[in-house]
């Protein structure tokens, strides 16, 4: 077979058949075929994967986010690792279904619209205008590719397109909005009296027979924890930076090593002609593009105006109106082919054609900021301080890497580590399985301390990185077994939660006496009050929201029927845990009324409401629908 | 195999025969494969190309939204004309409900989303164009019209909507049990926080306990 192949396959047949295999690598490229090559995979969307680089990408965003948030000290039961994880990957998987819907769908975004969306971004801008340096300076400081950050930004116009078209198009019809404002700024006018727990302090009697009975049914209420009392051996690069002395002669010589790190450095105003062709292109773009520039280059060595030229032939857009300026650039800010020259040029003089990444250029420096140095005095507590840090910081990762090493070859002492890093072992307070402090307030010391191999074996933990940066292993030195305390210990406290239990029953045993009393019209409130000794509080009309009225009184006032013709007055006890019983009257009810400034601002509100709920059920809708497998082992 | 060919005359021979009598077609197949490969670039360049002036209208309809009523309509209807098939003739459709809802034209509100719900190309924007049409018909007293439209299938991601919705309804009827049944149900099928649901339900419950 293949005999006859190879017999076969020469002369104009075999051209035909090459010809074939030619026309889809000609019109689709070859990197379809190879793309991507096998990279593990965090999940598929309808057949779509979402490589695990992506997925560790967005973890890192959503964690630096939460660190941002909380000012760099997160409380550990946000930090909880799977949570995070989950959200990261059910973020992408979301994202990715919209995307997919959005373009199966039909929504795009028009080159003309991403270039307002651009336009639009505070960061681009300069006293309040798009800045088109600006622009160059920022993408190339974040390693983007205009292509590449453009596409993003169509992408998130097609999504924000989407869920916006459905969720501010959502409406409440007036007469809703009226009657949401009528029940949530309603007010409620109400008198109540609360029959302190405290009123039976003096004669609530616990005999000793109702203590051993609960001792009993409670024993395991009444033990004190396991503890421990770590020793620790801890690394600290804050503390070692005060440990280092820096003479006057080595920070004499950095700053003069480094002098222009102590400096404004240069910065020249630059303006560009490009003559766009991607490094991909052929070779006869890629001729034709040479050609233009060295055209234009011609026009300006015969003495045009560079400004007029750039007008006339740029390729980029968004310098070329400003006759090719693109502002101010500081070393390193550009393409490094660009950047090499636009630092030797003289003001005035055009370049040569340079090929950069997006084609050929030409540049000319119309403005030199020269660099400024600062004298010696100025800075020397700066240089000393960054040597110093240089020098805590190697120190650091020495001696972290000695005592990961010795604490583990030596697990039953933590001397040689120790003494190796030259620190004194420490030891803590006494620290149970959730609560400790120094170093037994950290949550991984707690768990390490308590975990099998440092609690039972009695080796030391591994080397442990505390939120503020410190690295420590920690070993027990003593434990205090959990024991159980004698009644004995344990009475007084017994007693006391007894004697507030028959306090709170006598309190609601009369609060309801006295309720039935009140509602049964044989006395007002006040006057049950006044038999009493209670002071009884009466509001003027309160709303949900008021302060004065204990948060149970008001739940519960609001959730009592309006007084009518034949009760007037409604009336209703609460128990208050603890704090005893609460009779409340509810003499009037008024429900608001909204002006029309109120009703348009509410209605907006609870129209994006409403739209908001309606997109999450039409997401999830289609997230039930959708084939979604994540693969958790890859993450 | 060598020995079907004996020369290589024989061979050229073979191979000319054979053009002659298949070579018309193999020409004419491989021209129509090349005509049907640049057709169908065409076709999704000039798609692509609809799709983003529908979404330039699109987009300057939702800017001039707030001012200009006329701008709107008309824009919507140039969607609706030529890129009936576009998501953006549906979102557009979509937002002039509102504007109309907002301004109290409920028939008129009504009117644009029964052609979302009759036209749009998404299960989805018709099911939540059926919801809110519901919305304005029980604001119109229509309620049984309303009822009708919430008792055809919704996925249960739409619980909470339909239930609330059903709950005023009834309210609105005078039917309190059945209304705070639904509101229950809607409470229960709930994943955010919805003050205003929790504040009808709990006044026709308190209602209830006056009773």
């Amino acid at each position: 077979m293949l005999q006859t192949i190879r017999d076969r396959a020469s002369g104009w047949f075999a051209y035909l058949i090459v010809g074939f295999i030619i026309i889809p690598f000609a019109l689709w490229g070859l990197n379809e075929y190879f793309g991507g090559g096998a990279q593990l995979v965090a999940a598929e969307v309808n057949g779509v994967e979402i490589p695990v680089r992506a997925y560790q990408d967005e973890y890192r965003d959503q964690r630096q986010r939460l660190q941002a948030m909380f000012g760099g000290r997160v409380p550990p039961e946000l930090l909880n690792e799977q949570v995070m994880r989950e959200n990261a990957i059910q973020t992408l998987v979301r994202k990715e279904l919209l995307q997919q819907l959005a373009s199966k769908e039909g929504y795009r975004a028009s080159p003309a619209a991403v270039l307002d969306a651009i336009r639009d971004i505070g960061a681009f801008q300069r006293e309040g205008h798009f800045d088109v340096a600006r622009y160059t300076q920022v993408l190339e400081s974040q390693r983007l590719t205009k292509a590449g950050f453009e596409a993003n930004i169509a992408q998130g116009l097609v999504l924000d397109q989407f869920q916006n078209g459905i969720r501010d198009s959502a409406f409440v019809p007036a007469a809703s909005v009226e009657d949401y404002l009528r029940l949530r700024d309603q007010t409620r006018e109400l008198s109540y009296l609360i029959v302190p727990a405290e009123r039976y302090a003096a004669t609530a009697q616990v005999d000793d027979a109702m203590v051993e009975q609960y001792f009993r049914e409670h024993t395991a209420a009444f033990q004190t924890p396991e503890r421990v009392r770590l020793a620790y051996v801890e690394l600290s690069e804050r503390a070692l930076v005060a440990q280092i002395t820096v003479d006057e002669d080595e920070v004499r010589r950095y700053f003069d090593d480094h002098a222009d790190r102590y400096a404004t450095p240069e910065e020249r105003r630059v303006s560009i002609i490009l003559a766009r062709v991607g490094h991909d292109a052929g070779a006869a773009d890629e001729r034709a593009a040479r050609e233009r520039i060295e055209a234009l280059a011609t026009r300006i060595q015969a003495g045009e105006d560079f400004a007029v030229v750039a007008r006339e032939g740029s390729d980029d857009e968004l310098s070329r109106t400003n006759g090719g300026d693109i502002g101010f650039i500081a070393r390193g800010d550009m393409d490094p082919a660009l950047d090499a020259v636009v630092f030797t040029l003289p003001v005035g003089t055009a370049s040569v054609p340079l090929r950069t990444a997006q084609g050929f250029q030409l540049a000319q420096v119309t403005e030199i900021k020269p660099a400024v140095g600062k004298p010696y005095d100025e800075v020397r507590a700066q240089v000393e301080a960054e040597l110093r840090s240089q020098a805590a910081e190697r120190r650091f990762l020495a001696d972290s890497e000695r005592l990961l090493t010795l604490s583990y070859e030596n697990g039953d002492s933590l001397e040689p580590a120790a003494g190796a890093i030259g620190a004194d072992i420490q030891t803590s307070g006494w620290v149970s399985r959730d609560r400790g402090e120094g170093i037994g307030q950290f949550s991984e010391v707690r768990r390490a301390a308590f975990s099998d191999e440092v609690l039972r074996e009695r080796r030391n933990s591994d080397m442990l990185e505390l939120p503020d940066g410190r690295l420590i292993v920690v070993r027990v030195d003593e434990v205090q077994p959990a024991a159980q305390r004698p009644l004995g210990e344990v009475q007084g406290e017994i007693r006391e939660i007894l004697k507030r239990q028959v306090m709170q029953t006598m309190a609601r045993a009369d609060g309801e006496k006295l309720l039935a009393a009140v509602d049964g019209g044989d006395r007002s409130l006040a006057q049950a009050g006044r038999e009493l000794g209670l002071d009884v509080v009466r509001t003027g009309a309160v709303t949900r929201g008021a302060q004065e009225v204990p948060p149970a009184v008001l739940a519960r006032v609001f959730n009592m029927a309006p007084p009518d013709a034949d009760r007037q007055v409604r009336h209703a006890g609460l128990e208050l845990p603890g704090a005893g019983y609460a009779v409340i009257a509810l003499t009037a009810v008024h429900d608001a009324a909204a002006d029309a400034d109120v009703m348009r601002a509410t209605a907006r509100t609870l129209g994006r409401l409403h739209g908001a709920l309606e997109l999450d059920a039409y997401l999830r809708t289609l997230e039930a629908g959708a084939k979604i497998r994540i693969y958790r082992d890859n993450l | 195999m060598n020995s079907v060919y004996s020369t290589d005359e024989e061979k050229a021979e073979a191979i000319r025969e054979w053009w002659k009598k298949y070579g018309a077609s193999v020409t004419a197949g491989v021209v129509l494969g090349l005509a049907g490969i640049v057709g169908w670039k065409f076709w999704v360049d000039y798609r692509e190309g609809r799709a983003e002036t529908a979404s330039d209208t699109y987009i300057a309809l939702t800017r001039a939204a707030e001012r200009d009523a006329e701008t709107v309509q008309r824009q919507v209807d140039q969607l609706r004309q030529d890129h009936a098939r576009s998501p953006y003739a549906a979102l557009g459709a979509l937002d002039l409900a509102r504007q109309k809802g907002e301004a109290g034209d409920f028939a008129a509100a009504a009117a644009e989303l029964r052609w979302v719900r009759d036209n749009a190309r998404q299960d989805e924007v018709r099911r939540v164009a059926t919801l809110r049409l519901a919305r304005v018909l029980a604001a119109m007293e229509q309620y049984d019209e309303a009822l009708r439209l919430l008792g055809e299938s919704f996925a249960p991601t739409y619980t909470a909507l339909v239930e609330e919705l059903r709950g005023d309804i009834h309210r609105a009827q005078g039917r309190a049990d059945e209304a705070l049944a639904a509101y229950d149900r809607a409470l229960q099928a709930t994943t955010e926080n919805n003050e205003y649901l929790r504040l009808k339900r709990d006044e026709l419950q308190a209602r209830g306990n006056g009773r």
